[in-house]
Parts: C-alpha cells; sequence; structure tokens
C-alpha cells in the first residue's frame, strides 16, 4: 500500500526518455478535454466540467506547497480570491474603458496580481516551515478576509461584485455568452497550468523545492536558503491559484469575500490531500472526485460535508498517499502477476470495505434524520434500504454492519500480508 | 595567508553554562586536521559554531580571512566551507542523483532557475556523475536514500558536503557506528574524495586518527590544551593526563 | 473616552483575555508537549459550550460546569488515543492534518444533532444579578464569576504544574520523553492525559463562555484563529507569552468596539467633512472606517508586525 516517492511521475522520467513518449500523456489529456464536451453536451454538465476545470487548477497550485515543498499552507483560498477579484475588476474597468482586451487573456491579469501579493504573504510566512508556517499562512489570510469588510468598494458588501463577461466583445472567434466557450478557456487554461507546474517540477527550483520538503536544515548547508525556495514556491502557487479564481470569476460572473474565506482554503487542502500530494496529477483527482461530491451529493444527502471529512480523515489515517496512492498501487499489483494468486483474498476484503462503508452510511443518514432533518420524518430509504430513525432495527443493522466490518477487517489484513510477504518470498528463490 | 581557517578566542554559552571556553584554532591550508576529545567536550558545538548553525557569544572565525562568525550557513558554504554530519542528515524521499544535484547546484551558476529543466543542464549530469563514481554510489543513482544501506548513507552525507565544491571541509564523525571492515572502506573514501582540501574532521577511532592526521587538536571542557603532530599530541602530557585520567576506554 | 467606558472596558478586557487564555492554556500545554497544534481545540471549547447548554436542561448550570469538561476531556483523550497517536508515523503535518479533520467534522456533528440556529443557552438564574455597581451602571455576576473562575483555574494550573510530582513527571515529559519513559512512567498516558486535559479546559471555557458567546456552529471556526494569533504572537509553546498574549487581544478588542471614532471624525476635527470626491471610492471606504470596525483586524495586524520584528514571537525562546 505504501507507494513511495519513487515512483512518482517527477522521477520516472529519465534524461534518455525521449520527447515523444513523455508528450504522449499530454496529448491524451488534450484529446480528452477536446472530447468532454461532445459527450456532455446539457448546458449544466459543461458548467459542471467548468467548475471541476478550475478546482483542478487550483488543487494544483496547492500542491506545489503541500506536496513538492512540503509546506502547509491554511490560506491559499486568499489567492484564488483575490485573483477572481483582480479578474473582475479589470473586466469592469476595461469594459468602462472601451477596450477590447481580449476575456481568455484576463486570467493573466489575475495571475500577475496574485504573483505580487504572494510574494509578498511568501516574504512574511517563508521564514519557517512546518506548524509556523500554516498559522501564518492562516493568520495573514484571516487578516486578508478582515480587512475585506471594510472596503465595500474593492469587495462589494453581501452581494459581492458581479460583472458581466460578454462587456469586453468577441475575440478569438468566441462571444463568451454560451457556457461552452467559457469551458474552452478553461480546458486551454488547464493544459497551460498543468504543463507549467510540470514543467517547474523538473527545473532546478522544483528540485530545491523537494529538497526544502524532505530537509530544510541541510538546505542551508548546500548553499541556498530555505526560506527564498519556500518564498518562490508561495509565489508561484499564488500566481496559478490567480488563474484559477480568475477562471472561477468569467464562470460564475460574481465574486464575492466568501472566495476568499477559511472555506476556500480548506476545501483546497482536503481535495489536494484527498486525491493525493505524492503524484503529480493527485490534485487533479481529488479536484473532480469532490468537486461532483459537491456537486452531486449535495443533492441527494444533507451529509455530503460529514462523508467529505470522514473521507478525509480515512487518507490521512489510512492511505496518506491519497487516492492516486490506491490507484498506483493497484496498477503495480496488476503488473507484478501475482494479482491471480491474492484476487480471492482482495475480493474478500473489498466487500468488508463495501460492507462497512454501506454500515457508515447508514448510521449518517439515520443520524442526520434524527437531528437535523428530523422535521422530514423518520422514514427513509438509504441506498433502496427503507429505514427508520426511531427504530432499532434500523440502527442495529448499521451498528452490525460497521462493527462486524471492522472487527473481520483485521484479520483479513492481516492474511493479506502473511500471502504478499510469501509471494515476495518465492520471487526472491 | 597559510591559515585557512584562524578561529580567535570562540565562546559559546547556553543559559549560564559556557559550552566553549575561549577555542583557539588554526587549520592550515591543505592539512588533515583532526580534533578529539572526551563526550561532552564541546567538539560538535564547535562544528555547529564554524558552520554557522548557531551563532557564537563571543569571539571570531576567520575564513580566509574574513570573519564569518554568525553569518548564516548558506553564506559559509558558499564562501567555500562546508560540512557533513554526525547524524545522516540528507534527503530521504530523493533519489542519490537527485541528491547529489541539489548540492552541485550553486557551484556551477544555477541557483534558482526555474527556466530550464535540470535534466538538460549539462555541467549539472557531468559533475553528478563524476561524484557518483568517486562515491561509489553509481548502481544506486536512481534509488531514494531512505534505501540505501548505512555505509552508503555515509557516503552520500559525505559526497553532499564534497559536492558543495568547498576547499575546506568540517566532517562530524564520518565513520560513526561503522563496523572495522566498513570503517576502512570510508576512510579510504575520505582520503579519495578530500584530496587536496582542507580537512578539519571529528573522530572517536584513534587509529584512524592517528593513521591520517596531520596534526591533532585536543578538545577538553570547551578548550584546546594541545595542537601538534600525532607525536607531538602522543607524548603531551596533559593530553595523557585528560584521557587515561578521565577514562581508558576513550584512549582506547 | 470616559472613565466609565474605560472601566467597563478593563474589566471585559480582562475577562475576555481571561476566557481566551483558558483556551490557549490548554493549546500550548499540548503543543509543547506533543509538538501537535491542535487545529481542533476551538471545536473543544465549542463542543463544551453545547454539552454545558444541554446537560444543564436535564440537571442544571452547575453539575453541568463539572460534567461537561468530563465529558470534553473523553472526547479528547479518545482522541488521542485511538486517532492523534496513530498517524504520529507519519509526522507532525499529518498529525495538523488529523486534527484539521476531526475540526471539520466536529463541526459538521454539531450542526447534524443540534442544527444550524444559535441555541437559547441563557445564564444560569443564581447568578442572573448585578454583582456592583460603578458610575451608577451595574456589572452582572456571571461576568464576575466567569472571570473568577478563569484566574481560580490559571492558579490551579501553575500549582500543579510547579508544585506537584504529576507537574514534574509532565513538565520532564516535555524535554525528555525517552528518559522519562525509562524512569517507569507511560508517556503516552501522559501524553493523553494532557491531552485530555487540555480538552476539558477547552470544555470549561465552552461552558461558561457559551452564554455570553452565542453558542453556535460556527463558534469554533470563528475563535480558532484568534488562539492561533495568539499562540504565535506569545511565541510557540510558552505558557507566559500565551497569557500576555490573551490579554493583549482581549484589551485590544474590547477598546476597539469601545472607541466610538471613524476616520471621518477625525478630519471632522480640522473642519474637512466629505471626502474629496475626486479621491474615488476607496477613499471614501477608508473615510467610513471606524475603530470598532478594525476591531477584528488588528490581532492580525499584531501577527504580522510580531512576524516582522520579532519571528520567535514575543515570550519565544528563538526563532
Amino acid at each position: 500500500m505504501s507507494v513511495n516517492a519513487a515512483e512518482t511521475p517527477q522521477q520516472t522520467s529519465t534524461p534518455q526518455k525521449s520527447g515523444l513518449i513523455s508528450g504522449l500523456p499530454w496529448v491524451a489529456i488534450a484529446v480528452a478535454l477536446a472530447l468532454l464536451p461532445m459527450i456532455f453536451t446539457s448546458n449544466s454538465m459543461i458548467s459542471t466540467l467548468n467548475y471541476l476545470g478550475t478546482m483542478a487548477i487550483f488543487a494544483l497550485s496547492y500542491n506545489v506547497l503541500l506536496g513538492q515543498t512540503g509546506l502547509l499552507s491554511l490560506g491559499h483560498g486568499t489567492f484564488f480570491g483575490l485573483g477572481g477579484f483582480i479578474a473582475t475588476h479589470a473586466v469592469l474597468h476595461m469594459a468602462d474603458a472601451g477596450w477590447n482586451f481580449p476575456l481568455p487573456l484576463v486570467p493573466l491579469i489575475g495571475a500577475a496580481g496574485a504573483l505580487v501579493l504572494g510574494f509578498f504573504g511568501g516574504w512574511l510566512a517563508s521564514g519557517r516551515g512546518g506548524m509556523p508556517f500554516a498559522m501564518i499562512t492562516l493568520g495573514l489570510a484571516e487578516l486578508v478576509y478582515a480587512a475585506a469588510a471594510l472596503f465595500p468598494s474593492i469587495y462589494g458588501s453581501e452581494e459581492g461584485i458581479s460583472m458581466d463577461r460578454m462587456d469586453l466583445g468577441a475575440s478569438f472567434g468566441m462571444d463568451y455568452g454560451p457556457t461552452l466557450d467559457i469551458y474552452v478557456i478553461v480546458a486551454v487554461w488547464f493544459l497551460i497550468c498543468a504543463a507549467l507546474l510540470y514543467f517547474f517540477s523538473k527545473t532546478p527550483l522544483g528540485l530545491l523545492a523537494n529538497s526544502v520538503r524532505d530537509n530544510a536544515e541541510r538546505v542551508e548547508f548546500i548553499g541556498f536558503s530555505s526560506k527564498r525556495v519556500r518564498m518562490l514556491a508561495y509565489a508561484i502557487a499564488a500566481a496559478i491559484a490567480g488563474v484559477a479564481g480568475s477562471l472561477a470569476a468569467l464562470n460564475f460572473e460574481i465574486m464575492t469575500v466568501n472566495e476568499l474565506g477559511a472555506a476556500t482554503s480548506t476545501l483546497v487542502l482536503l481535495m489536494t490531500y484527498i486525491g493525493g500530494t505524492k503524484h503529480f496529477f493527485g490534485p487533479v483527482l481529488g479536484a473532480i472526485v469532490i468537486g461532483l461530491m459537491k456537486i452531486w451529493l449535495s443533492d441527494i444527502s444533507s451529509a455530503w460535508m460529514m462523508y467529505f471529512g470522514l473521507l478525509f480523515i480515512f487518507v490521512v489515517m489510512v492511505q496518506p498517499a491519497g487516492l492516486a496512492g490506491i490507484l498506483m498501487s493497484g496498477v503495480t499489483l496488476m503488473r507484478s502477476g501475482t494479482f491471480k494468486m491474492q484476487a480471492p483474498l482482495l475480493a474478500l476484503i473489498g466487500l468488508t470495505g463495501l460492507a462497512t462503508l454501506v454500515g457508515i452510511i447508514v448510521l449518517t443518514e439515520l443520524a442526520y434524520r434524527a437531528g437535523l432533518d428530523a422535521g422530514l420524518g423518520p422514514q427513509m430509504t438509504v441506498l433502496w434500504l427503507p429505514l427508520n430513525a426511531t427504530s432499532v432495527l434500523s440502527w442495529g443493522f448499521g451498528f452490525v454492519l460497521v462493527a462486524g466490518g471492522v472487527l473481520t477487517m483485521r484479520p483479513l489484513l492481516d492474511r493479506l500480508d502473511t500471502l504478499r510477504h510469501s509471494l515476495g518470498k518465492g520471487e526472491m528463490a | 595567508m597559510t591559515n585557512a581557517l584562524e578561529i580567535k578566542d570562540l565562546r559559546k554559552s547556553f543559559g549560564p553554562v559556557e559550552i566553549i571556553r575561549g577555542v583557539n584554532l588554526d587549520l592550515r591550508k591543505g592539512e588533515r586536521h583532526a580534533l578529539i576529545g572526551p563526550n561532552g567536550a564541546g567538539k560538535s558545538t564547535l562544528f555547529h559554531l564554524i558552520s554557522g548553525r548557531i551563532t557564537p557569544t563571543s569571539g571570531q572565525i576567520l575564513f580566509d580571512g574574513k570573519n564569518i562568525a554568525g553569518h548564516p550557513p548558506a553564506e559559509i558554504v558558499r564562501a567555500g566551507l562546508s560540512r557533513s554530519f554526525q547524524i545522516t542528515n540528507i534527503f530521504p524521499q530523493m533519489t542519490v542523483t537527485e541528491n547529489l544535484r541539489c548540492a552541485v547546484l550553486w557551484k556551477l551558476g544555477h541557483r534558482y532557475t526555474l527556466l530550464r529543466p535540470t535534466s538538460s543542464l549539462k555541467d549539472v549530469a557531468a559533475e553528478c556523475e563524476r561524484l557518483l563514481t568517486e562515491l561509489g554510489l553509481t548502481h544506486r543513482a536512481h534509488d531514494t536514500a531512505d534505501s540505501l544501506t548505512y555505509p552508503e548513507q555515509r557516503a552520500l552525507e559525505l559526497g553532499l558536503a564534497v559536492a558543495s565544491g568547498a576547499n575546506t571541509l568540517l566532517l562530524d564523525e564520518p565513520m560513526a557506528g561503522m563496523s572495522h571492515s566498513e570503517t576502512d572502506a570510508a576512510l579510504q573514501l575520505i582520503m579519495k574524495v578530500t584530496e587536496g582540501k582542507t580537512l578539519l574532521m571529528v573522530e572517536h577511532d584513534m587509529g584512524v586518527i592517528f593513521e591520517m592526521a596531520d596534526r591533532i587538536s585536543v578538545l577538553v571542557y570547551g578548550e584546546i590544551i594541545a595542537t601538534g603532530t600525532p607525536e607531538e599530541i602522543r607524548a603531551n602530557p596533559a593530553v595523557q593526563e585528560a584521557y587515561l585520567g578521565a577514562s581508558e576506554e576513550d584512549a582506547a | 473616552m470616559s472613565a466609565e467606558v474605560i472601566t467597563f472596558s478593563l474589566l471585559n478586557g480582562t475577562l475576555y483575555g481571561m476566557l481566551l487564555f483558558l483556551l490557549a492554556s490548554g493549546l500550548t500545554l499540548i503543543f509543547s508537549m506533543m509538538g501537535v497544534l491542535n487545529f481542533a481545540h476551538a471545536s473543544f471549547f465549542m463542543i463544551g459550550a453545547y454539552f454545558g447548554f444541554e446537560i444543564s436542561k436535564y440537571v442544571g448550570f452547575f453539575p453541568a460546569l463539572i460534567l461537561a469538561p468530563i465529558l470534553v476531556g473523553l472526547v479528547g483523550a479518545l482522541i488521542e488515543r485511538y486517532g492523534l497517536r496513530r498517524v504520529h508515523k507519519f509526522g507532525h503535518l499529518g498529525e495538523l492534518l488529523f486534527t484539521i479533520g476531526v475540526a471539520f467534522v466536529i463541526e459538521e456533528a454539531v450542526q447534524m444533532i443540534w442544527g444550524r440556529s444559535p441555541m437559547d443557552y441563557q445564564i444560569p438564574a443564581a447568578l442572573d444579578f448585578t454583582a456592583f455597581e460603578i458610575f451608577g451602571t451595574g456589572y452582572p455576576a456571571f461576568r464576575l464569576f466567569m472571570l473568577i473562575m478563569s484566574v481560580a483555574i490559571f492558579a490551579a494550573l501553575a500549582l500543579l504544574l510547579t508544585r506537584t510530582r504529576v507537574g514534574l513527571v509532565v513538565k520532564a515529559s516535555l524535554t525528555h520523553p525517552e528518559m522519562v519513559s525509562m524512569l517507569g512512567h507511560d508517556v503516552p498516558l501522559v501524553f493523553m492525559s494532557v491531552f485530555g486535559v487540555g480538552s476539558a479546559l477547552a470544555g470549561i471555557a465552552g461552558v461558561i463562555g457559551g452564554p455570553i458567546l452565542i453558542t453556535q456552529p460556527s463558534m469554533a471556526m470563528s475563535l480558532g484563529p484568534i488562539l492561533f494569533v495568539i499562540v504565535v504572537v506569545g511565541g510557540l509553546g510558552s505558557l507566559s507569552g500565551a497569557f500576555v498574549a490573551s490579554l493583549l487581544v482581549g484589551f485590544i478588542q474590547t477598546f476597539a468596539v469601545a472607541i466610538d471614532l471613524s476616520v471621518a471624525d477625525v478630519f471632522g476635527l480640522v473642519g474637512v467633512t466629505q471626502p474629496p470626491a475626486a479621491l474615488g471610492a476607496l477613499v471614501s471606504d477608508i473615510w467610513n472606517v471606524s475603530v470598532s470596525q478594525i476591531g477584528p483586524v488588528i490581532p492580525y495586524l499584531l501577527l504580522v508586525a510580531v512576524l516582522i520584528f520579532r519571528p520567535m514571537g514575543l515570550f519565544g525562546k528563538r526563532a
């Protein structure tokens, strides 16, 4: 289950690997991005894709800090929000002045603004890593959030600041009325940002960021300043978050102070970590999964935030490599050639896990129905199961599933370890 | 100027306790100088002071004639004085090659570059190749540092200090925790990679010290009580008293 | 500002500062002991308030004052034992992430059980009278009670840490965990107890703070960042630093509310009553800013100032 850094994409590309092969995944991504709007044609689906793309860029920018430099920022949402406000004001002012500035380039303005602010914030926050960094970024974010209330002409009051993205006029053959036009902008920016950040991970500065993550003190003894590396990483992450914020502004045509608050900062942390910080595309996976949870699950269950939090705790406690880590260990397993021998046990573990999950869902839904949603009456259907929030039977069913699942899981995992151990020995012999 | 390093009346106190109590020490260019002394004499503290990890209370550390006392470590390394650590201090999740790449970047003038990929820097690749061969780690080049054996990690630790291109090296117990046969190999490696460089080394293995050192300084209770060639140190009554009087184990 | 306003602001500032210190002391104890910044600390404060509210409905306020913190302490100890201890192997980053997750789930759980609107958590009838009068205005007994409670707990904690054998073991475990373990003390148990006691302290703050501050699901998230400002400004891991910073923040926030002054008033003194229209909307924003509006911003400005001029914090040992 442990997928270590040796298997991350940063390290697998050795110099002798030709440019053609390393370019292939990028071509595949570009093709997928082009096909998506043809498969999902409805306006609401395209709007969802826009949101997911924006969040994916945001999460990728966050991983420059968390995964690559080992910095836990609790205030990354600030740059998302500020980027969005800068983009909004840019559109408003340029429209007033009658400029025909191409709308797809507006995120550049948001990024430039966020970059400058990122340097300033980084200068303040980068002295130390670890806990002090986390707290200082939190403090700075709260400062910006609290101060925003003093400037209604910049941040708007309760209802925020709105704009009309069509005011800048048409360019590149699009008038930016349809959601699909925005999808084109988001998709292109996603490719640009992902490529830039992937390139960053390959540069000397990216390498130094990794070394600061691994051992910040030793970095000082090979001639570099950890503080400088942190500050540069912080500013770069801020600039890309500014792109994401600008795209959000173009997509929704409104920015509110909440966008730069703690909720945004927490969201990006959870997305990125759940997706997996040790693989370059892990954060994208996290953004997609959590984004979809946010959009779809919130429709069918008022407990979706609870599931979100529980999933996060699960990843922190059991699978620090995140969903990408699970995926990659699956791939490794398939390639190892011993999959067939492990399959029955793995299936059993999967079933037990599924039963536990169902139990957790049943209990959570019952609890919400008994508490927050008591007004809806005790009768409910969860996963096609008829349940009753006042019935001992329903609660007992959930408890049995969870307790049984947890108790069965332990010996099963032990047996898997033993099996893998003996398989490993067999290979050696 | 024949002295690479001159330490003048260096003092360091932690609260009311003075650990380094007026150390005076010269390091001649190109010599192999060993620093010995009983446990708790302040050898590691002295290394931390010279390398900038901690700031001295008073006194001077002249490196190439310039006072570096209290300067940040990065500045001292750039000036040409680097160190290794007693407890292995490498980049565990990165490969051996990546460890070395980081360490050679500054001297090759690449600084905080983000315009070119590291793999396209020919000079970095060549220098890392040379270091890998010298350290005997070529076959481990693409393994993560935390997967190395202990002697290999010690070699990498030494490699990071050497890779920075410094002409003066401080090695803090480079053979700590090694078996007898490993010590011999490590000693040969140190002699090879530090050829032509000035060396100040803390070591507990007296056999190694008396075999390799040009001069030896003895640090006892935060003071240098003697400096001289191995023969002079062997004959020095104060050293005999400090070691034989204190503990026979250390003198063995 | 009149003497009356100053006196009441001093009283309320001390009160708010002591309440903050009740929280910050637990946070500091846990931090200096385990190296973990407990992000969920303010959440324990919140469940303290909710438990206090719920229990006092059945058995009254004073038994709740005892029972609720014990329950919160138990919750804290369980979270340490079955959660935090297991993520210890992933380092401090893993531990911090875990406590962020716990804070997230607690906030959700509170909404699940008690709903999203504020609770009707009233001051107990036994303490609902005027304690004394100065300048013709009464000072509520409950506030005086809060103040006495906070000071008493502070004194008890100080005595426990400096005068008892338990305190010695705890202080020694802070600096030399291996040695203390070799001497036959159960360090994991000490850690669990410290985490439990720290949480219980937050719980007490919740029970007595709940009726004054509003008991609602957002109370943890609104107080949490202020706590972090306090521990950074005071110097990470320094109890005396946390004490001074708590009072400082307490005074800043109460005095800011009391000062009835805006930028426009200052200009009004020199005869300028309207912002020059030519300078635009931003200037008119600043024109209308009053001191009480700046109140919430000042702690964070203080944080930035401390970071620039004294990065180790007021009482921190080193950067």
